[in-house]
């Protein structure tokens, strides 16, 4: 096999039943790539039209499969299941090789998924405020394809006759809703007429609204096919229809992906069923042929599809029509779903699809093309909270390794952000310069002051007033918490570190003061607490020679903490300083001792210094200088232990006083950096502007004077200075 | 011997000797043939297909001879006689590849391949692919001797990931 061409390797793929990929792909990654690709797809699809059975999507019963249909031996059969254990989905609409499907659970609760069957990738949507039971949900893509969206809307009136009106968008590829206008639409369309998506848009059999004022009997009302243009975003105007209809069961259905069909059907004799398919379709624009098909289905089977049923879809070659409904004609309740096939010259032919549990679950056919749309996985918290069995699966040691090998090879860098006292998982993507919060560290109302990061740990400092502090160590990936009880008590001005010994068997937190009191008493306390053990420790007086400010937060890193630090103020020295000498402090946690003073690239005195992580391997230091020039100088480590280090050349220097005109803050100025891409994210206020600062900013800087600027939202607090940190998904316990 | 008769050479040094219309299924050999580079007295030397793979490559394109120039002249052939021969040439086929060892598949894939046969590519690719359809992961390894490159905690991964496709 290995000396097959990579050409006939496909070929030989693309022969394969699309129900056969999950094996392919669990063989090797060679084929695992292979399957996902563009050509192999291409192949795929020209293939699948040479085919002898019709391949449809099928939604019985709550569940989802794709079906092989053949109309010359009448034969409908199962060639695959979506295996989504305890999902039931209660509505699919299709475009594009992509699936969105409603999962309405009961009355209150509906969630709503983005499925490529093709690639195996799901995608849930997180609701902006919440989803509506009676909803209208469309999927479709702009022009170019190259953003795929879901329009959810209503426009009713309640039972009070209050209007009820929502028009959202949601992008696949942003991950977030946005409110549209209020279209204050003249046409209804009925919750039981699903819209059909063609070539990115959607169209919707649609009637004359009803006036508020009208009497309660209505004989008739004008009625269109509407549509909605995904790439304007805009309703289209009210499109002809070939006949006209008043509470009838009218359905629509796509011919080849690219012409429409409407099937007719008088809830009142004659019933005949009547189907169109259009010449034209624009959501502007179209033109209907003659009359495909018309059977008179009272000698068939006696009644006529419900008005909820009815979903079929044509053979254009073959002149006959499958719809589908249930067994309506036998007796009440009906007992089995069914497809009806008619063709001209009374050619009937039922295959049944199976037992009907549930009278309100109307059977539903969608076609269906493999389509290669990626649904990228945005966030595990967005999964974690909106399905129990992911909960558990992606609570597993090795989903963990292997997401974190996956992590490597996507184009996004996640970081944690704290944004005015929130903490956040933040995806950052430096080509179209974004930053997008996709999960939220969402603990009941406490107000987050500070946080380190070690290891996949948080440990999370809440201080409310200036006397009373608590202290969280959270693992989110796992979603535990631990709170940590002082020995006595925290003070607000304590120095915190996040650690562990060099077997990663303890995790530990180092708290310390080491100052003196405005009446020039010293106050000193140094302290280690164990997650093992769950309790505090007193330590030694170390009498540090070096003093870390309060400004100056530690970064742990394998392990062990640094910190930027400067020489002690002696106790009788004058007011007035002028220098004092630097160093980077070290805390080993497995000896429990701060290390030797260790050489800074640089020396600063009262600058702005930040440190961060790189890689979680190396340390990378910030420096700005507090007067001209602002020139902001990152260098990183080559190599870092408790004890030694070394630097690097000078990583990037930027000259900040043409982009933002003035400096970091000494406590803002928190950044990590893209070694590749050679930039630094810088977050702090916007200071440049007015004062108080209104907005948080990142600041994207680089060689050649690249600069860009990503808000990150409202700034209320001008004390609240935005942290970020670098994240690795860990699974280290934090429960007993 | 009729004058449209060429020879063909397999690597292995074995000589066959092909109507010219059954060669001409191969789009290599019917350049050859175009561009004048074939002595009618010498044999053409097929390099990378060895003679028991060359026999069933000819014993194919003999049994399609009749075929793409041939089909204008059957056109007003019924639909019943289409028909019919349709399901005789299906059946040769099932018979022709039913007769070979997976591994002869592969070395008539790669003759297919090098020699340019549109259709016998199709054949024995869609062949293999029935094949394998329905094996799961390690019986399709072992089909092709493929080195299993996952870790058993991707293997697992891979699996889960597809539970949402269908199956």
């Amino acid at each position: 096999m290995s000396d097959l061409p990579k050409d006939m390797e496909e070929e030989l793929l693309s022969r394969l039943p699309v129900t056969s990929l999950g094996e392919v792909r669990s063989t090797c990654k060679k084929w695992n790539t292979l399957t996902k690709g563009e050509s192999l797809l291409k192949r795929h699809i020209a293939k699948k039209k040479q085919r002898k059975g019709i391949e449809v999507v099928m939604m019985l019963e709550y569940r989802v499969s794709l079906m092989s249909v053949d109309l010359l031996y009448p034969s409908i059969e199962r060639i695959g299941n979506l295996d989504a254990d305890g999902v039931e989905i209660s509505k699919i609409f299709h475009c594009d090789g992509l699936f969105l499907c409603c999962i309405t659970k009961d009355k209150d609760s509906s969630r709503l998924l983005v499925w490529n069957p093709y690639l195996a990738q799901t995608r849930w949507i997180e609701l902006r405020n919440s989803f509506r039971r009676w909803d209208r949900y469309a999927l479709g893509y702009d022009n170019e394809k190259k953003n795929h969206k879901v329009l959810r809307f209503v426009d009713d009136y309640d039972s009070d006759k209050h209007r009820i009106c929502e028009f959202e968008m949601y992008s696949l590829n942003s991950n977030s809703w946005k409110v549209m206008d209020d279209f204050t639409l003249d046409w209804g369309i009925s919750f039981t007429h699903r819209g059909l998506s063609l070539k990115g848009n959607t169209y919707w059999y649609a009637e004359g609204k009803i006036p508020l004022d009208s009497p309660r009997w209505i004989s008739d009302l004008p009625d269109c096919l509407l549509s909605f243009d995904f790439t304007t975003e805009r309703f289209g105007p009210p499109l002809p229809l070939p006949f006209h209809a008043f509470r009838n069961t009218v359905t629509l259905s796509s011919v080849r992906e690219e012409q429409l069909a409407v099937l007719l059907q008088n809830m009142s004799a004659p019933y005949t069923v009547k189907i169109w398919i259009t010449t034209k379709i624009e959501p502007n624009s179209v033109s209907w042929s003659n009359l495909f098909l018309a059977v008179d289905m009272e000698p068939l089977i006696g009644i006529t599809f419900a008005d909820i049923g009815g979903s079929f879809f044509v053979d254009e070659e073959k002149k006959v029509v499958v719809v589908l409904d249930k067994d309506t004609d036998k007796s009440w309740p009906p007992t089995r779903n069914i497809a009806y096939i008619i063709g001209n010259n009374g050619y009937f032919k039922q295959v049944d699809l199976g037992e009907s549990r549930d009278i309100w679950c109307y059977p539903l056919v969608c076609s269906y093309v493999p389509s290669s749309v990626q649904l990228p996985v945005t966030s595990l918290g967005e999964l974690r909270w909106t399905c129990k069995k992911w909960k558990t699966l992606t609570k597993g040691g090795s989903f963990l390794k292997r997401r974190i090998a996956n992590k490597k090879q996507r184009k996004g860098i996640e970081v944690v952000m704290m944004l005015e006292y929130r903490v956040s998982l933040m995806s950052v993507d430096l080509l179209y310069p974004s930053i997008e919060r996709i999960g939220n560290l969402d603990a009941d109302e406490v107000e987050i002051s500070k946080i380190f990061h070690c290891d996949g740990l948080f440990l999370c400092c809440i201080t409310k007033d200036k006397d009373s502090s608590r202290l969280l160590v959270c693992n989110p990936y796992l979603a535990q918490t631990r709170w940590i009880e002082p020995r006595n008590s925290y003070h607000r001005w304590d120095r915190y570190a996040l650690g562990y010994d060099n077997e990663k068997k303890n995790h530990k937190v180092l708290r310390f003061v080491d100052d003196y009191d405005s009446v020039k008493h010293r106050n000193c306390e140094f302290e280690m607490y164990s997650l093992n053990s769950n309790s505090w420790k007193v330590m030694d007086d170390f009498t540090l020679d070096w003093g870390i400010s309060f400004t100056h937060r530690g970064l742990s890193l394998k392990g062990n903490t640094y910190w930027y630090a400067e020489g002690k103020i002696p106790l009788d020295s004058p007011r007035w300083i002028s220098d004092l000498p630097d160093c980077l402090l070290s805390f080993d946690f497995t000896t429990e001792r701060f290390g030797p003073p260790l050489p800074l690239p640089f020396h600063a005195f009262r600058n702005t210094v930040t440190l961060s992580s790189v890689r979680e391997e190396q340390l990378a230091v910030l420096l700005q200088n507090m007067s001209a020039p602002y020139t902001v100088k990152i260098w990183i480590t080559t190599k870092i232990e408790p004890n030694s280090v070394s630097w690097s050349n000078l990583f990037l220097a930027v000259d900040m006083e043409p982009l933002i005109g003035i400096t970091f803050a000494d406590i803002g100025g928190s950044f990590f950096v893209d070694e590749e891409k050679k930039v630094a994210v810088v977050l702090d206020k916007d200071t440049d502007k007015s004062w108080p600062p209104t907005r948080n900013i990142a600041y994207i800087i680089g060689n050649n004077g690249y600069f860009k600027q990503v808000d990150l939202g409202e700034s209320r607090d001008i004390w609240c200075y935005p942290l970020v940190c670098s994240y690795v998904p860990s699974s280290v316990q934090l429960h007993h | 011997m009729s004058s449209n008769m060429i020879m063909l050479k397999s690597s292995d040094g074995a000589s066959f000797e092909i109507e010219e219309a059954a060669a001409r299924k191969s789009k290599i050999i019917a350049n050859m043939i175009e561009v004048e580079c074939v002595d009618e007295d010498k044999a053409i030397p097929l390099q990378n297909v060895t003679g028991n793979i060359l026999a069933l490559v000819i014993e194919y394109c003999n049994k399609h001879i009749v075929d793409d120039d041939d089909d204008v002249a059957t056109e007003e052939a019924s639909e019943e006689e289409e028909e019919a021969k349709k399901k005789k040439v299906d059946d040769w086929e099932a018979e022709f590849m039913n007769s070979m060892s997976l591994e002869t598949m592969f070395e008539l894939l790669l003759a297919a391949n090098y020699l340019n046969i549109k259709s016998l590519i199709d054949l024995v690719c869609q062949t293999i692919a029935n094949n394998i359809k329905d094996k799961t992961p390690e019986e399709v390894r072992k089909i092709f001797s493929i080195e299993n490159d996952f870790t058993p905690e991707e293997e697992e991964e891979i699996r889960k990931e597809n539970a949402w496709a269908f199956g």
